[in-house]
């Protein structure tokens, strides 16, 4: 009998074996390839995105903002190294907690019982310690973790922003937030230029936030944001700020000054200034002391509301934003226009009354002075408004609106800084009746910025070509590598040339011997108007807008400055008084750094200077010819033979006829002398008085000007100075009379 | 038990010395590359847990490593010994495999089961696998005896039945699901080629409907219970920390692995994202480092092993010999493809460990034994081409 567990094989059997065989192979493993197929290849991307999610932690390396770098190298705005302290409580040792917070309060000078809380926080993996820390503090929280062994502390590199020059150009620069984003200014302007390129610390996390092996991690390095080539001097910025805030200063500037330096030629902006203004280190302190107690001494809501009131007014940057009635500054508008059209010459006369009555109203001009008859070039020069008047009717409406337009008046200038208003007020000819015609001629009723009215008076004055102001001369990337260069942008033809020219020469009578008087820079022809200007919409209706711009050489234009100071509160409020003496500062200044060489008229020649010899060693005798020579007095001490001393000393510079002390015996002491008040007097009294306490004077200012009396000395009354120093004194025009 | 065994059918022992057939060297090569394959995977799949968990990156390689070798020699053994022997065995084996799952079940609770056995000095032992084991021999054993009568339901199905119930209750109580769904799955096979009729396994089949569907009436609290694994099933991503997690984590490797994966070595998901990397999700790792291709490739060995195995079954001198290769093969590649199944959230999560891949040194021993089997099998291989 066959064995039956040796039983053979049936065909039955063989056929079951063969369809499990098919059936495994194709049902189970063909729907495992299939299904492989959908996630490994279809959603690949799904997978592989969410698993690199979980597993790689992305570490911000905040880039350095771009730099910004005036046009004499000097660094305006550069960012520096810090670091950001951050924890992981999730990948700290619970028994650490305690000692960290102790030790993280003591050296990051924090709240221990706030750090408790964030470092027990025990799931985070996230908690800000502390933002930006400087050099010493992160080394000594690194110090610690690592002799302690504590981890899950994290020190990241992080940047700063700083403004090297602190409280300089702030309302052109601007500033940056927490964020190291750029919040006004330059900074807002050019922010996606400036930030740069974060990089990232890639680094693979396993599921307890530990790191994975480096194989998994990458570093993708910061790249610098551009670097900004400014327009604006750094010298010139100086003079500017600096006469503008000792304006501000002496006059009680309520409502801050403006001031605006413009290459005429191309529109570059050499330096724009609104004062007083803040410190871009802290911009959120208020940097007038007044207003800063006024708002501390409230509270809670109100408090809140002042202090972004009083910061808003700080950042605003009155230059490009605010909107002004240029006043009589605009009649070289109405002027050029009417030249331009040809209704007007040099020579028109027209006659200044009582009044002018256009269709029913009176028009005065400023303190009811009557000006009789006059040429154009008087009109400018006596800021008449009657006579303005007639040469706005002369142009007419129409053409008055063209002007109007073409100066680029009525739309932004399109310069590089934000917040500039996108359309000025102004009437359109279809609204504009008779009498509007009329007071816009001489200034009122539109309202413009100070950088258009300064584009436009430059336009006057290089020719006749309306540029496009601009303060980024070219950007640079973080190699150095020039990206682009700012071309000066004609923008178009408004005036002839020989309408410009004749422009010229009428704003040139006006400082030397018109309302601008104060404007006078011995030794360069400067050009200008003044303008005062009532703030209509003030509830002070003694609100002014002292203002004037100043054009230099006005034989050959290279510089305008725009002077307005909005509220002064002193002896005057016209522009021809506060703002003239500003501009003219601020010419002298600008032009002698620009090396623009100094001519003399022959009564100039009269006050020139001369360089004091060195004469120690000399024969007394002989020393005091030679000063002679020199148109110097001489006044001996002792009686020497040979010259032991001399004040000033050798290389001061002198104005003429001032008296050389000379020194002769061992034992003579330097005579001291009490430097005298100056304030009020005219040139003649200055001199006399300093004479009389053994000074000389180097008197600078209006000093064509009949009336001009003394406002500025550089050494204060009551000090001592040495017999025969030299007291500089500026002198104002003080009596010039207020156009509107 | 009746003793029906002649002469000429005495078990053949030849361990040492004795000249024998050449074995099945196909069939041993897949083994063998499934073998290294597998540790090379399980070295780089176990390498950050082992850094984390005992400090040292070969701690789960190392003994793996010791069972292979030992693993080969007791399959080297196997094929020397001739498989009736097996006969012999079926019956007492199965009556220890019941009486270790009925011990199981008094031995401390493990992750909430009880399916470890631990022998002091040894390690732990699963009775589950013994029963898998035992359950083969004993099926191929009654089929063999009984294939003239296997069309009648006391001979072709009543004693499976039995068997399979007593097993399956015992590992339910465990519990450990997926043995038993496994174990169900072998015995099933094999009544299909044992020649059990077919409508036996249609009435099985409503009639497990029927049980699920009674179940769900008479026991409505299952109903959020299975609904729950349900949903987890089919949207992991509802509860990503909780009942999704695992499969969510092994989802992430198998899909970022791509086409071509990350490279050997290179799984991301094995630092502490997969949960156990080393057992039940190697092949998600396999995935992540070898990408689409290597795992089809791991398949392809699987399919082949099957293919391979199925054709020693064909040639095999006798039904016994066939059945027991077919167990055998099926029983490694049912596995394989559950595991996979599971790991690509293809089926609900059980867990289920991947042959020759995952950790695990008694199972890899036993494995080895049994493919040690399949190869005596193949030692008496007719002639005949099939």
């Amino acid at each position: 009998m066959p064995a039956v567990p040796w039983a053979a094989q049936n065909q039955g059997m063989r056929l079951r074996t063969r369809i499990l065989a098919g059936l495994l192979s194709v049902c189970c493993f063909g729907i495992l390839l299939v299904r492989l197929y959908v996630l490994q290849i279809r959603d690949h991307d799904f997978y592989a995105k969410r698993a690199a999610g979980q597993q790689l932690r992305d570490t911000v390396v905040p880039a350095p903002r771009g730099e910004i770098i005036s046009a004499d190298g000097a660094v305006l705005a550069a960012s520096a190294t810090c670091w950001t302290i951050r924890a992981s409580p999730r990948e700290m040792a619970d028994e650490h907690v305690a000692m960290a917070s102790a030790a993280l309060a003591q050296l990051l000078e924090l709240d221990e019982a706030d750090l408790l809380e964030m470092l027990g926080d025990r799931a985070s993996n996230d908690k800000l310690l502390r933002r930006r820390v400087g050099r010493e503090m992160a080394d000594a929280v690194r110090n610690w973790c690592a002799e302690n062994g504590v981890g899950g502390i994290l020190i990241q590199e992080d940047t700063k922003r700083y403004y090297p020059e602190g409280d300089f150009a702030a309302s052109v620069l601007g500033f940056t937030n927490v964020d190291n984003a750029g919040m006004a200014g330059l900074e807002l302007e050019y922010d996606a230029l400036l930030t740069g390129q974060a990089g990232r610390v890639l680094t693979a996390k396993n599921a307890w936030g530990y790191d994975m092996p480096t194989r998994y991690g990458a570093y993708v390095d910061p790249v610098q944001g551009c670097t900004l080539h400014l327009t604006i001097d750094s010298n010139i910025q100086h003079f500017l700020e600096n006469h503008l805030m000792f304006a501000v200063q002496e006059h009680h500037v309520s409502a801050r000054a403006i001031g605006i330096v413009m290459d005429v030629n191309t529109g570059a902006i050499l330096a724009i200034s609104t004062k007083p203004d803040y410190d871009p280190n802290q911009p959120r302190v208020i940097v007038d002391e007044a207003e800063r107690a006024a708002v501390d001494a409230l509270e809670g809501e109100e408090r809140r509301a002042a202090l972004q009131l009083a910061q808003q007014t700080q950042w605003r940057n009155k230059a490009i934003s605010d909107l002004y009635e240029p006043g009589s500054v605009f009649k070289l508008i109405t002027c050029s226009a009417a030249l331009d059209a040809g209704v007007i010459t040099p020579q028109s006369t027209f006659v200044c009354g009582a009044s002018y009555s256009v269709a029913g109203t009176h028009f005065h001009c400023a303190n009811n002075k009557r000006h009789g008859l006059q040429t154009v070039a008087q009109a400018v020069q006596n800021s008449c408004n009657q006579s303005f008047i007639q040469i706005g009717q002369l142009l007419g409406k129409e053409a008055f609106c063209e002007y109007f337009e073409a100066f680029g008046l009525c739309t932004a200038t399109g310069i590089d800084l934000p917040a500039e208003p996108k359309k000025s007020e102004f009437y359109t000819a279809d609204r504009m009746g008779p009498v509007e015609l009329a007071s816009c001629a001489f200034g009122q009723s539109s309202k413009i910025t100070p950088i258009q009215m300064i584009t436009a008076v430059a336009a006057i004055v290089n020719g006749g070509r309306l540029m496009q102001p601009y303060v980024v001369e070219s950007a640079a990337d973080a190699s150095g590598r020039e990206l682009w260069r700012t071309e000066p942008t004609l923008r178009r033809q408004v005036i002839s040339e020989e309408a410009s020219a004749q422009m010229r020469e009428m704003m040139e009578l006006v400082v030397a011997g018109g309302s601008g008087r104060n404007a006078y820079v011995a030794g360069y022809r400067v050009g200008g108007k003044t303008g005062t200007s009532q703030k209509l919409d003030s509830e002070d209706e003694k609100a002014r807008i002292a203002s004037f711009i100043g054009v230099a050489p006005i034989d050959a234009p290279r510089i305008a400055v725009l002077i307005a100071l909005d509220e002064p509160h002193s002896f005057a409020t016209g522009g021809g008084a506060l703002a003239a003496p500003v501009a003219a500062q601020i010419i002298d200044d600008t032009l002698q750094y620009l090396g623009v060489p100094k001519t003399y008229t022959p009564e100039e020649q009269q006050r020139l200077e001369t360089s004091v010899p060195e004469l120690a060693g000399w024969k007394t005798q002989a020393a005091a010819a030679r000063l002679e020579e020199d148109g110097l007095a001489v006044r001996v001490i002792g009686e020497g033979e040979r010259v032991l001393q001399q004040v000033p000393q050798a290389g001061r510079v002198l104005p003429r006829a001032s008296t050389v002390l000379l020194y002769t015996e061992e034992s003579g002491q330097q005579k001291t002398t009490e430097v005298p008040a100056l304030a009020g007097q005219d040139v003649a009294g200055a001199k006399q008085a300093l004479a009389a306490a053994g000074l000389n004077l180097d008197a600078s200012g209006a000093l064509a000007s009949p009336n001009a009396v003394a406002v500025e000395q550089d050494i204060p009354p009551g000090e001592s100075l040495p017999m025969g120093s030299v007291v500089r004194v500026r002198f104002y025009e003080v009596l010039v009379e207020n156009d509107d | 038990m009746k003793k029906t065994n002649g002469d000429t059918a005495s078990p053949r022992l030849g361990l040492l010395g004795a000249k024998q057939p050449p074995v099945d060297l196909p069939f041993l090569i897949l083994v063998l590359t499934l073998v290294g394959f597998g540790l090379l995977m399980l070295g780089s799949a176990s390498s950050a847990v082992g850094e984390y968990r005992r400090g040292d990156a070969y701690t789960y390689l190392r003994p793996q490593l010791l069972f292979a070798a030992v693993g080969i020699v007791a399959m080297t053994v196997a094929s020397r010994v001739d498989y009736h022997i097996f006969h012999r065995l079926a019956w007492p084996l199965l009556l220890l495999s019941l009486v270790l799952l009925v011990v199981v079940l008094f031995m401390p609770e493990y992750n909430g089961c009880k399916r470890w056995l631990v022998l002091p000095g040894l390690g732990t032992l699963q009775p589950s696998e013994i029963a898998k084991f035992s359950v083969i021999l004993t099926f191929s054993h009654i089929i063999s005896i009984n294939h003239r009568e296997m069309k009648r339901f006391t001979v072709g199905v009543l004693p499976f039945v039995l068997i399979l119930g007593a097993v399956t209750v015992l590992m339910l109580l465990e519990p450990h699901l997926s043995g038993t769904l496994l174990i169900l799955g072998i015995g099933a096979v094999l009544m299909f080629v044992g020649g059990t009729g077919l409508r036996w396994f249609a009435l099985a089949g409503s009639g497990g409907a029927a049980a699920i569907a009674a179940a769900l009436v008479l026991l409505p609290d299952l109903v959020p219970y299975a609904t729950d694994r349900l949903s987890s099933w089919l949207d992991p991503f509802a509860d990503p920390l909780g009942e999704g997690h695992q499969t969510i984590q092994s989802l992430y490797a198998i899909g970022s692995g791509g086409a071509t994966g990350l490279g050997l070595g290179n799984s991301r998901q094995k630092y502490l994202y997969v949960p156990e990397p080393q057992n039940d999700f190697i092949f998600s790792i396999v995935c992540e480092e070898l990408g689409f291709v290597g795992a089809a490739l791991v398949i392809l060995l699987f399919v082949l092993l099957l293919l391979r195995g199925l054709t020693i079954a064909l040639r095999a001198p006798d039904k016994f010999g066939a059945l027991l290769t077919v167990g055998f093969v099926v029983q490694v590649t049912l596995q394989a493809a559950l595991n996979m199944a599971v790991v690509t959230n293809t089926i609900p999560n059980t867990g289920i460990s991947l042959p020759f891949f995952s950790s695990g040194g008694t199972s890899l021993l036993m494995l080895l034994g049994e493919m040690g089997i399949v190869l005596s099998v193949s030692r008496q291989a007719t002639e005949r081409k099939y």
